[in-house]
């Protein structure tokens, strides 16, 4: 699992509605919707989080999910987000 | 010849196919449509050897309808189009619309899920029909806003509707679909109401209608999908339909019977 530190990119809008958010992209045109795993992931990432520390807090939290199908979510989760720039790295933490 | 349409700024030229007005005019009652206009036209219809063509921002007349209600019907989603970006603030959502009692009970457009053509079974029941295809929503309150566009039915009509479209019900028709005249069952031109109900269609072979509570989130999504919002930001359009999504009940329905559905409805949105 990743280890690398991330956080939200600045200046991106985002509204939660219920569990779930919605990212407004950088261009103001596209809307993105984050299901309840993707939000929990979003409101995490106010801070630096790693892939690796993030997956193993949703598995403390749902004891009952298969460990390495969160893995491959939150994974998934990261790459998507860092691909539409809503996400970026972070400095290491000190 | 120029049409001027009220709310369109500038005019739309009939270039030899001005017999279209007519159908034109039947499937837009209330509209304030005058001969004549000034500047360049926004949309030009015209009649060629293949059929009817438009020429518009979205249209370059690369597509051809042989038939003139056909004609018509493709014209209306460049109208509305164009209507949106005449009217600052506009938001416009695919769906259909009936006003009950406390405001307006919204179907977000999904494929094949009957929407027009329980807009028709709902106006027999006395519910006023807002819309079977688009809507405005204006920009101060976001309340719906009636289009006065005539239902369009996709042919041939289900077994149950037939007796609901009688002779005089019978408005432009193709090979291809069937405008309804709903007459004081479609709400006048521009009449608003704020929206007190979301509904996601779901039409199915056989089965006994239900209704049952969805989140906000999904119908907001669904929402999401079926806007038509001109210029607009995605950051405004989220925080609009977020509103008017957190101010409705939010149901889904499952339904086979036209008739069913109705009765559903009108347990959980008296009218």
């Amino acid at each position: 699992m990743d280890e690398t530190l991330y956080i939200r990119a600045d200046g991106i809008e985002h509204r939660d509605v219920g569990e779930e958010t919605f990212l407004v992209g950088k261009d103001d045109q596209a809307l993105f919707n984050l299901n309840v795993v993707g939000a929990a992931v979003w409101r995490l990432l106010e801070e630096p989080f790693s892939s690796a520390d993030t997956a193993q807090l949703l598995q403390s939290a749902f004891p009952e999910e298969d460990k390495s199908r969160i893995e491959t979510d939150v994974a998934g989760v990261f790459k998507a987000l860092e691909s539409g720039g809503f996400i970026c790295r972070s400095p290491p933490l000190e | 010849m120029l049409l001027t349409f009220e709310g369109i700024d500038a005019p739309i030229s009939l270039d030899g196919c001005a017999p279209l007005l007519r159908e034109i005019c039947a499937v837009l009652p209330g509209w304030r449509i005058t001969e004549g206009g000034t500047g360049a036209p926004c949309m030009t219809l015209s009649r060629t050897p293949q059929g009817y063509r438009r020429l518009s921002r979205w249209s370059d007349g690369s597509q051809v309808f042989g038939h003139k209600v056909d004609a018509v019907c493709d014209f209306l989603v460049d109208l509305m189009r164009q209507y949106i970006c005449d009217n600052a603030g506009l938001l416009m959502l695919h769906c259909a619309a009936v006003k009950v009692n406390g405001g307006l009970v919204v179907f977000p457009s999904t494929y094949a899920a009957g929407k027009s053509t329980l807009a028709v079974h709902l106006a027999a029941a006395g519910a006023k029909v807002y819309a079977d295809d688009v809507m405005p929503i204006r920009e101060s309150d976001n309340y719906g806003l009636a289009p006065s566009i005539l239902p369009r039915l996709r042919l041939p009509l289900p077994a149950q509707t037939h007796p609901l479209v009688t002779k005089k019900a019978k408005g432009p028709a193709s090979k291809a679909f069937q405008y309804v005249n709903l007459g004081d069952g479609l709400s006048p031109l521009g009449e608003a109401a704020p929206i007190i109900g979301m509904v996601l269609l779901k039409r199915e072979d056989k089965g006994v209608a239900h209704m049952e509570q969805l989140s906000k989130a999904e119908v907001l999504k669904n929402t999401l999908l079926r806007r038509i919002s001109g210029e607009m930001s995605a950051l405004e359009v989220l925080d609009r339909l977020t509103d008017i999504v957190d101010g409705a009940r939010c149901f889904g329905l499952t339904y086979a019977a036209s008739q069913e559905a109705v009765d559903k409805l009108k347990q959980e949105f008296p009218w």
